[in-house]
């Protein structure tokens, strides 16, 4: 049964706020002139200081022998994991290039390989364009594993962001 | 703390270990089960370590970490909708070691009657804790057992120090009610 004071009824919030020395100067003299006259917010004040000293005597927890070992261990993985992130920006922003690079050059490669081809050239001898040729019979580009995979290099912002790559 | 953020990982070491066991303390009363309560201690301090680029030098080291504990005890809650569970002080946690929480000594707690005595009061006040609203519970702890500020509680909390000051007294107020063979 709560029983609230019959000449301040704004005591009890005040009193656990004075408890916890958290009033102006001014509240704080009303509680302490107010105590001095009210039983019963005397025994309030009491039963706030008593709950206060049965908490503080709770019991305490000791940390598990390994619970530090356990915490190490979670900075370890989540180290490792930072480090991997690390690697596949690197390969994100500075392996990309480098792919799109080579299969450029291949490209190219390819390019100047089938234009020395003897039938080529005497196609082209003959007046007709190598590019067009190529444009023409995409099929000539399979021999070529890079540009196969030319599509794989369109759709590395995708691939790299997959987990498991 | 200064010194971890320029890199020394032997000052987060001795943050750790200067500050392990009252922040397991902390998780522990917010959900009364020890290896939860590890768990969420060992998250606090992985955020605190991710996190020392966001450590604000004005406010106390003390202040932010347990700002970031309150957020992973609030964020548990909403996370499982987990039925508070009362471990027995007398049961041993799950991960092995000294398991057994101790509790503070009374002189008299020699007395075999006063041991049982006051496993029932721990039991009774872990009980009671669990019953208080996580917000009540949470700004309590702060209080009694951190001895914060109600200003510091209410940063950590993210509310007005009227708040604090509300949910304090109304944790009492039921405390005393709940608590009252014991007072
Ligand atoms: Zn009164």
């Amino acid at each position: 049964m709560k029983k609230t004071c019959n000449i301040n009824p704004k005591m009890n919030q005040l009193l656990s706020a004075f408890a916890d020395g958290h009033l102006s100067e001014k509240d704080r003299s009303l509680v302490v002139r107010h105590l001095e006259a009210c039983d019963l917010c005397r025994d309030e004040y009491a039963a706030i200081q008593s709950i206060d000293r049965l908490l503080r005597k709770s019991e305490e927890l000791e940390p598990s022998a390994n619970f530090a070992d356990s915490f190490w261990r979670k900075v370890d993985a989540m180290e490792a994991a930072k480090e991997r992130k690390a690697w596949f920006n690197w390969r994100d922003w500075g392996f990309r290039p480098v792919w799109a690079a080579a299969a450029a050059t291949l490209v190219i490669a390819s390019g100047v390989f089938l234009y020395h081809r003897t039938p080529f050239r005497a196609l082209d001898d003959a007046g007709d364009s190598t590019g067009l040729l190529i444009a023409e019979d995409i099929d000539l580009y399979d021999d070529f594993e890079v540009v196969q995979h030319l599509e794989l290099l369109e759709q590395w912002e995708t691939i790299s962001s997959m987990e498991e790559i | 703390m200064l010194n971890y953020q320029n890199g020394d990982q032997r000052a987060f070491r001795e943050l750790f270990e200067i500050h392990q066991k009252p922040v397991i303390n902390f998780c522990f009363r917010f959900c009364q089960n020890r290896a939860l309560a590890e768990d969420l201690a060992q998250e606090v301090f992985l955020r605190v370590y991710r996190g020392a680029a966001g450590y604000r030098p004005e406010a106390r080291f003390n202040t932010w970490l347990y700002r970031i504990a309150v957020n992973v005890c609030l964020n548990e809650t909403r996370k499982i909708h987990y039925r508070v569970q009362v471990d027995s002080i007398d049961r041993p946690g799950p991960k092995g070691g000294d398991d057994s929480p101790k509790q503070i000594c009374d002189e008299e707690q020699a007395d075999p009657g006063e041991k049982v005595a006051s496993k029932q009061r721990g039991e009774m006040i872990a009980r009671s804790l669990a019953g208080l609203p996580d917000q009540q519970r949470i700004a309590l702890a702060l209080r009694t057992y951190q001895e914060f500020s109600y200003e510091d509680i209410a940063g950590q909390m993210s509310c007005s120090e009227g708040k604090v000051k509300t949910l304090i007294f109304r944790a009492r107020q039921s405390l005393k009610e709940m608590l009252k063979d014991f007072l």
